[in-house]
């Protein structure tokens, strides 16, 4: 553990030092692994969570969707404790017991309509808030969009989850409930994904983009953004004629 | 002596003035945040009804959405926004086709993807005001596959009607304006604004032709080039 960090630490400088050029510097890499990924959700991921989609009625789906989201809960309210937020690490304990018991397991999160609604949180966003800059953007194999420090931090999170400490818990399990989530995930989001595709101009920016500024909000805890005045300035572009447009 | 009087009288005036002025302030803050929300509401409610209707089919319902985008939106002021420092790079002609082509474009997505929903009631949760007068409406989504997506609209008051029309939507976290812009502002780099309107213009075909349902009328006669 002692060693992960230090080379964590050693992993976060290097990034930071390659911050130079944007959001982006390693841009062509991963617009490599970008495709790689595409070509694995076009021929695998996509047509299984089509049969999913199409197999499970959406109730199941909610249900499945809930359980795992309860079992985010204790691993959130650790990071709550190492976010100094005792209030909200409380509130996800009591909203995991509460859908452990009257939610019946967790297949129904009452604690989410009781306004004990769980906000995810993560390493990634632990480092962030005390002010571990996120570095580059990363495009990571399978999984995805991420930067350097939450590409780094997810490995944390894999060693403090429920699953991993507990010694008698079978890696088949393990699994069949990461898949289970990757799929579910996937097909809730079906036809807002290859509308995406089809419309963006394009893709890889806006997913870089999108993925960008929701990582931020989830770190500000869904606060609003910081007002910025200039982004929304257009005073000193010159008006359009109304008879251009006609 | 007359001097300490007179800046006395100045002062006890301004504070009089201020005492007046600043509820005056707030309470033309508190209405704009008003108009914005009841503006947003209005349009909710819209969206809502149309995808309630049961008697349209789906394309009806996505035409009959889009005609309230086309409505609701501030076209010319997102196209902008978008656009921002590039918008010089535009010439006259450019900058047109521009806004005809990202209206169609962005009342097209907005349609097709509003469409699919049916189980859904939204929430308004609140409103801000922002810097330059903009509002901020913040709402939330209740039910079936969105179910707590936050969307939040930022309104801006037109100059001439006073009306309240949509500039960005923010949805959880991510706005329109600024993805838009960090897409457009790398093809432009690449390839000037032709590549640009070249790409809209394509996407737009693309989603005409392969659903075959006739543009709305604002944009058949902005598309056809007179009205």
């Amino acid at each position: 553990m002692k060693l992960y960090a230090a080379l964590l630490a050693v992993l976060l400088a290097a990034g930071c030092a390659g911050t130079g050029a944007g959001p982006d510097p390693w841009r062509a890499t991963n617009e490599r692994v970008f495709a790689f990924n595409e070509t694995v959700d076009r021929y695998a991921l996509e047509p299984v969570a089509r049969a999913w989609d199409f197999v499970l009625p959406d109730f199941a789906q909610r249900r499945i969707a809930d359980f795992l989201d309860n079992l985010g809960r204790p691993v959130t309210a650790v990071h709550d404790i190492l976010q100094a937020k005792p209030l909200s690490a409380f509130r996800h304990v009591w909203g995991f017991a509460m859908n452990a018991t009257l939610g019946i397991g967790g297949l129904f999160d009452v604690a989410g309509m009781a306004g004990l609604e769980h906000d995810p949180e993560d390493f990634g966003q632990t480092l962030a808030h005390w002010g571990v800059p996120g570095g580059p953007y990363v495009v990571m194999p399978f999984l995805g969009p991420s930067n350097f420090r939450d590409s780094n931090a997810i490995f944390a999170d894999i060693l403090i989850s429920p699953q991993f400490l507990l010694p008698d818990f079978p890696d088949a399990a393990f699994l069949a409930q990461r898949g289970a989530g990757i799929l579910n995930a996937r097909a809730a989001a079906l036809e807002e994904i290859e509308e995406s595709r089809a419309t963006s101009v394009d893709f890889y920016v806006f997913v870089r983009e999108a993925w960008m500024q929701n990582r931020a909000r989830q770190i500000r805890d869904g606060a609003p953004p910081p007002a910025d005045d200039d982004f929304y300035d257009i005073d000193d572009l010159d008006d359009l004629d109304e008879e251009d447009l006609e | 002596m007359t001097n300490f009087k007179q800046i006395a009288a100045l002062a006890l005036a301004l504070c009089a003035l201020l005492a007046w002025a600043q509820p005056a302030r707030a309470e033309a803050q508190a209405d704009a945040v008003a108009a914005a929300r009841r503006a947003l509401d209005g349009t909710i409610a819209d969206v809502l009804a149309a995808l309630g209707d049961e008697s349209l089919d789906l394309p009806a319902k996505r035409k009959r959405i889009e005609e309230i985008a086309l409505a609701r939106f501030d076209f010319r002021t997102t196209a902008k926004l978008v656009l921002k420092r590039d918008w010089r790079r535009f010439d006259k002609t450019q900058r047109a086709e521009f806004v005809v082509a990202f209206r169609e474009y962005l009342a097209g997505s907005y349609g097709s993807r509003i469409s699919r929903y049916n189980q859904e009631a939204v929430d308004v949760t609140g409103a801000r005001l922002e810097p330059r007068g903009d509002v901020t409406v913040m709402t939330r989504i209740r039910g079936g596959e969105a179910d707590g997506v936050a969307a939040d609209y930022r309104l801006r008051k037109q100059r001439r009607s006073g009306e309240w029309l949509i500039i960005d939507v923010v949805i959880e976290g991510i706005s329109l304006v600024s993805n838009f812009r960090s897409q457009f502002a790398e093809m432009i780099s690449s390839g000037g604004p032709t590549k640009l309107l070249t790409r809209l213009q394509q996407i737009n075909a693309d989603r005409a032709a392969g659903r075959e349902v006739d543009l709305p009328p604002g944009l058949e006669s902005a598309t056809s080039g007179g009205s």
